[in-house]
């Protein structure tokens, strides 16, 4: 019988913590993650690094990325010029601020996915902060702890991203199922969608600001039903080659 | 200084998890290193330790991913149990016992698991079940004796 006593009581631990709510899950992962996971990444990180190529590739990386961004920024104030000539005011678009940051761990678990950077609440980086390479959007904070982060990464079913095709404004929800590729939701079914088209962050949800590259168009299908499409997107951003990002700051 | 050297081998299984498994892994399909440190612990000490340190593991990994904290834990949790009811019958050292036993435990943890992560949508969990936990059970049995053998030398080159 005395047996049974830590399964019952780590049972009832177990369920009470997966009916909280996400706010308070977060809360308690950040907890955890405080204790355990800023030693083990000061543990792991033992490598001497050469911090001058460091600092002179995170300078580089923040201007790629910045130029990358004006470049789309660019497309879009085209596209946006002939709506804008129809309305009488329009709001400036502000400059982001961006800490670029390491990547030091990779999908610790099989189900959900997520990865690991080296800077966090220190460095001012917080829950929901988009993160990005030059090549497009990767995720956004999930936990933001004292040194280090972990990001839902657009490879997590849990990740939503509201986006649009930038070619003709065509808004939609972007998850990921399985696979190597992303599926674009609710695009109706007579929406010129083509292969290679772009796919960028819309803005709306209040996490992802608008114009970052998200991923380009793979493959369309009718679905079943013929109410909709079903769009395959390949990532801008090369998952398989992630070592170093830019989280934003400050785009909320 | 013996418990000392269980948190060295679950240390090292952990970092080994993180950092290098995914050099090893084929697409979705990965060893889980956690699993098999899970049972080879809970067979040696029994249902308490197995309860206690599948739910402890369980809710470290969980804290990667906070979507589904506590479900981890919990199957983990049963595990440890389940497995350490059965110490002293099993885990010699036949290697085909033990890549047996974990590729049983691994693929049972994983049907808890999927139930509660797939809102018992059965046609993701057959989904993922067929094409990650099946490969990755197997994958995870295959390499067990090697990691076990190595488990068993750091903790005082123990012969259970």
């Amino acid at each position: 019988m005395k047996k049974f006593i830590p399964l019952i009581i780590t049972t009832f631990i177990s369920i009470t913590l997966l009916s909280l709510d996400i706010t308070a899950k977060v809360k308690t992962s950040n907890f955890i993650g405080r204790v355990v996971f800023s030693i083990y990444y000061d543990v792991v990180e033992i490598v001497p690094r050469l911090s001058n190529l460091k600092a002179e590739n995170q300078r580089l990386h923040k201007e790629l990325t910045k130029l990358s961004y004006k470049n789309t920024q660019l497309k879009e104030a085209q596209l946006e010029n002939i709506k804008l000539r129809k309305l009488l005011d329009f709001k400036q678009r502000t400059e982001l601020e961006m800490t670029p940051a390491e990547v030091i761990g990779l999908d610790y678990g099989r189900f959900a996915n997520s990865i690991v950077i080296d800077k966090g609440e220190d460095e001012g980086l917080s829950y929901n902060d988009p993160v990005v390479t030059y090549q497009g959007i990767v995720g956004k904070i999930i936990e933001a702890l004292p040194t280090k982060s972990i990001v839902q990464p657009l490879y997590d079913r849990n990740c939503r991203v509201s986006v649009l095709i930038q070619k003709n404004r065509t808004f939609g929800i972007l998850v990921w199922e399985s696979g190597e590729n992303l599926s674009l939701k609710g695009i109706p079914i007579y929406a010129d969608v083509r292969e290679n088209d772009l796919v960028i962050s819309s803005g709306l949800g209040g996490i992802f600001p608008k114009g970052f590259n998200v991923g380009t168009v793979d493959y369309v299908t009718p679905e079943p039903t013929g109410l909709f499409l079903e769009v395959s997107v390949r990532p801008t951003a090369d998952f398989s080659k992630l070592e170093h990002v830019l989280v934003i700051t400050g785009a909320k | 200084m013996k418990v000392l050297r269980i948190i060295v081998v679950v240390l090292l299984f952990i970092i080994i998890q993180g950092q290098i498994v995914n050099y090893i892994s084929f697409k979705d399909i990965k060893p889980d290193l956690v699993m098999i440190v899970l049972v080879y612990l809970s067979l040696k000490y029994g249902p308490i330790f197995g309860t206690l340190f599948g739910f402890t593991i369980g809710l470290v990994v969980d804290s990667l991913s906070p979507f589904f904290l506590g479900l981890g834990a919990l199957c983990k949790s049963w595990i440890g149990f389940s497995v350490g009811t059965q110490q002293g019958k099993f885990f010699k050292d036949n290697p085909f016992t033990q890549a047996a036993l974990i590729f049983v435990a691994f693929v049972v943890h994983d049907i808890l698991y999927l139930l509660v992560y797939t809102k018992l949508n059965f046609d993701l969990f057959f989904d993922l079940f067929l094409s990650q936990t099946l490969f990755s059970a197997l994958y995870t049995g295959v390499i067990a004796p090697l990691l076990i053998y190595l488990a068993k030398k750091i903790i005082s080159g123990d012969d259970t």
